[in-house]
Formats: structure tokens, sequence, C-alpha cells
């Protein structure tokens, strides 16, 4: 079993987080995760529910379920048995997690897949339907697209990050530091 | 001065001097041919078993040793494909494993509805997501090229670059009279090659009789099979239960199975005939008024049937 990463930086998409969220509340699904591919690896990018707190930006193969939906541009909507191979790797294989039910989605932007949609444990132990199926490609579809975009948008430091960095400049620049800080002040009393 | 032409004592135009489509046609005369009405699922794939048929299986590979396939698999016969270095396509033949488990739940069910079909395992998918739509037509190209009876393609390519290799293999498959058979894409997007009329493009309907299936009278998907909570055998040995277009296509490609075994004569629009003749709402369907006024196909073939051997000759 592939023990998770520590916690890295981890900024999530609020387009993707609310895709995520709505996709579970839609389906019944008790947690869920958005998965782009980059490259031949697949890295969370956004997920919701007790399971998904415990993946954002972990970065994986693509030999599990998700893998599987990234490279055939097949959803996948099954109830895995508890020794079911297919689950030991990708998302759930880190998690170490079997559940009871899974529904995987491909994300594509035009004409290429460039995620995957992951929602597992639909509440009270029921199976994905084929409406869950049908509504949840809906969201995956728009998911593709703010997939894409987000490729383009660098992502935002933290505000511990900036903190380090302005440390830094204050300790090898203290004039432009001066600048900046006094820049700051000023528009924050303005706004 | 070019040679006049020869005609004929009763003033025909010779041979060379009608258009090639007028010629003789002695060498397309037909011998038997059933009709339509007689296009039942008895007639079909009664008591035929898939035995003689060569099915290939193009997706994540096939656990051979999987007990409910039953020996059914060509184990040295498969190949996986694979994209190499400088991006050419590498075909290498031999055993080898389902990375993902999708393959060896589509050739369940297949071996389910055809047992004595043989099934070979054509692995297009991998651990690399690069160049999958390369490798997926190479694999086709492979199968096509070794004349399987039956492909089973539960994937597509949503790639519109890939569009017209997908149609060219397609159609060359169709006069070759290997049979593809896909799953319609999932979702409102172009997916190849589910949307050419050479293949046969599957899609899920709500039954739980795997040899009950539907006509679709609104193509490009043109029938509609058990694809809902499909109990399938996966990965590890086991099993899973499973919903898809991917789980529906197998079905459809089991019975293409049957039907070529009893039939081996038939050609692709043959057998897409059949199929549409053996579909549930086609039987179920009332047929337009005739000498039996409005009743249903079944009823219909029953009744011409009573009146071939009641009616004085």
């Amino acid at each position: 079993m592939t023990s998770l990463p520590p916690p890295t930086q981890f900024h999530e998409d609020p387009v993707l987080g609310a895709l995520c969220a709505a996709a579970c509340t839609i389906t019944g699904a008790t947690s869920g995760w958005v998965i782009a591919v980059v490259d031949d690896r697949l890295q969370v990018v956004a997920a919701r529910g007790p399971l998904g707190g415990r993946v954002r930006g972990l970065a994986v193969g693509v030999d599990g379920s998700a893998g599987f939906v990234a490279a055939s541009g097949q959803p996948m909507a099954i109830s895995p048995r508890p020794d079911d191979a297919n689950v030991a790797g990708g998302v759930l294989g880190a998690l170490g997690v079997v559940p009871a039910s899974l529904l995987a989605l491909p994300c594509n932007d035009g004409d290429e897949i460039v995620g995957v949609l992951e929602l597992v444990d639909k509440s009270g132990g029921d199976r994905f339907t084929f409406d869950d199926v049908e509504l949840a490609t809906l969201l995956a579809s728009v998911a593709g697209p703010a997939l894409a975009q987000r490729a383009d948008v660098p992502a935002a430091p933290s505000p511990d990050a900036v903190a380090v960095q302005l440390r830094a400049l204050a300790a090898d620049e203290p004039a432009r530091y001066a600048q900046i800080a006094w820049t700051i002040s000023h528009l924050l009393a303005s706004a | 001065m070019p040679e006049q032409p020869t005609a004929q004592p009763t003033g025909q135009p010779t041979d060379d001097e009608r258009p090639a489509f007028t010629r003789d046609t002695t060498m397309v005369r037909l011998g038997s041919v059933e009709p339509l009405e007689s296009l039942t699922p008895s007639w079909a794939w009664g008591g035929a078993t898939g035995e003689g048929i060569r099915v290939a299986v193009i997706d994540s590979g096939i656990e051979a040793d999987h007990p409910l396939l039953e020996g059914c698999v060509e184990v040295d016969d498969g190949v996986v494909v694979t994209q190499g270095a400088d991006g050419e396509q590498i075909v290498t033949p031999g055993p080898h494993p389902d990375v993902f488990g999708h393959g060896t739940a589509c050739a369940g069910i297949i071996h389910a509805i055809a047992p004595r079909a043989r099934i070979t395992s054509v692995r297009v998918l991998g651990p690399r997501l690069s160049g999958r739509g390369d490798v997926f037509l190479r694999g086709l190209q492979w199968a096509i090229e070794q004349g399987f009876h039956v492909v089973n393609m539960s994937l597509g390519s949503t790639r519109r670059d890939f569009a017209l290799a997908f149609h060219d293999l397609c159609d060359e498959a169709y006069f070759r009279n290997t049979v593809l058979v896909t799953a319609a894409n999932n979702v409102q997007m172009p997916s190849f090659p589910s949307l050419y009329a050479s293949v046969l493009s599957v899609a899920c309907n709500t039954t739980t009789d795997p040899f009950r299936y539907h006509y679709n009278p609104e193509p490009p998907t043109e029938f509609l099979a058990r694809g809902i909570d499909v109990e399938v055998a996966w990965k590890g040995g086991g099993t899973s239960t499973a919903t898809g277009n991917s789980y529906a296509a197998p079905h459809i490609t089991g019975l293409v199975a049957l039907i070529r075994s009893k039939h081996p004569d038939l050609r692709s629009f043959q057998l897409k005939t059949v199929l549409w003749s053996c579909s549930a709402n086609v039987a179920e369907a009332p047929v337009r008024a005739g000498r039996f006024g409005t009743v249903n196909a079944r009823a219909s073939r029953i009744m011409r049937t009573l009146d071939t051997h009641t009616s004085p000759h």
C-alpha cells in the first residue's frame, strides 16, 4: 500500500471545488475528487468529503480506476468486492480504501481527456445508477474546460509563503521592502 | 480506322458496348435466400454456441485464467500494443495481464453468451496515457489484419484528428467481413468509431435479460443491450457489479458470435438485419395493416406460416 505523502501547498480551484461538491450532492456520493491528467500521472486538484480531505494535491500513477477512465475515455460505475484488485492502485490505493461503490467519469476539454471526476460511496450503501452516470457526466463536461483553464493560471502562493518572501526581501533589499510595505499599506487604507 | 464492334443479329449492343453495370449477371445470381419473416431468434442463434468463431477484445487485456472464462482465451495469440520512444506503434505478441479489469469483464460477458467462441486479447490500454489514440488505431488494424470474425471495442476516441483513420479501418473491416461492435459514448460528444455506419454501436437498455436487446431507430447508436448492474468477471479472479455502455456492447458481440457460428456466410449488413429483426421492440411492434390487420411482427409471422400451410394451392 502506498502511504500518503505529507500535505504540501495546495490551492483548490473554486470552480472545480464547486463542481466536485455538486457532483457529490447530486449523486449522493459521500466523497469525491477531481483529478487532472498531468503527462502520464494523475493529480487530485479538488476534493470533497471525509476521504477527499485526505487526498488533496495527491499525485498518483494511472493504475487505478481513474487511470482506466483517463486512458479509455469510458466511465466506470462499479461496486467493487472487498478484494478488488482494480481499486488497489491510483487514489484509492493510496488511501488503502475499497469503496462500496465507485463512479468515475472522463473530463474532456474539446476532444482531449484532461481529467477524471471520481465519486465514491453512494449514501445508503446503494450503487451508482445510470441516472447518476448521466447527471455526473454533465458536471464532468463542465469540469473539463475548467481543468484546462486551470493549467494556464499559476497557483497563487499562500499568505505564509508571501510572508517568507517579504522577510527575505526585507533582509536583502530593505529599501525595496520599505517601498512595497508603504504601497500595500496605502492600498489597504484606500480600499 | 478503329475496329467497329460487331452488332448482334437482333440489333442488340455487344457486351463491349454496354455499361459495366448492365452486363450479364450470371456470376451474381444467388442460390436460395431466407425471407425476412424467417429471421427469428430461433433461426438466428437457436442451438448455437459460438463454435468456430474468433473474437478479438480490444481493451485493457484479459485475465485469461479467470475462472469465469473457463479457458476460452487464446492466451498465446494475444498482443499488447504500445507506443515506442519515437512514436511508432509496437505490437508485442504473447500472454499479458489485464491492467484494469475492464477487458476481463467484457470477455466474461461474451463468453457467457457464446461459450464456445475463442477470445483473443488486444491490449491497447496501459500505464501510459500519451499516444493512446494511435495505439488504439494500431490495435484495431492488427485485429482486422488477423481476420477475426468479431471485434469488441468497449472504448473509443474523442479525438477528431483520428476520425478519418478510424473510418477507413472500419470500412476495411466491413469489406473483409469482420464485424466491429463498439460501445456508444456515454456522453453527448462524438466518439470514434461508434459513429460510423459500418460498425454496430451499442448503448444500454434497462433489461436484466442478456438476450433481450432493442433496435434504436435514432442512430448512430443502433442497438440497446443489457448494461446496467451487470455482474461481471473482474481482475483478481473475482467479480464486480458494473454499469455502462461498455458492458452493453459485449452482449451484442456475443450474439453476433452465435449468429455467425450458425450462419457463417452472412455478411455484416445481413447480420445487422438479422439483429434488427430479432430485436425485442421489432418483434413486438405492430406491423403495417395487411391481410391480417394490424398485429405485431411475431404474430404476423405465425399467421403467415399458418396461412401458407392451410391455403389451397
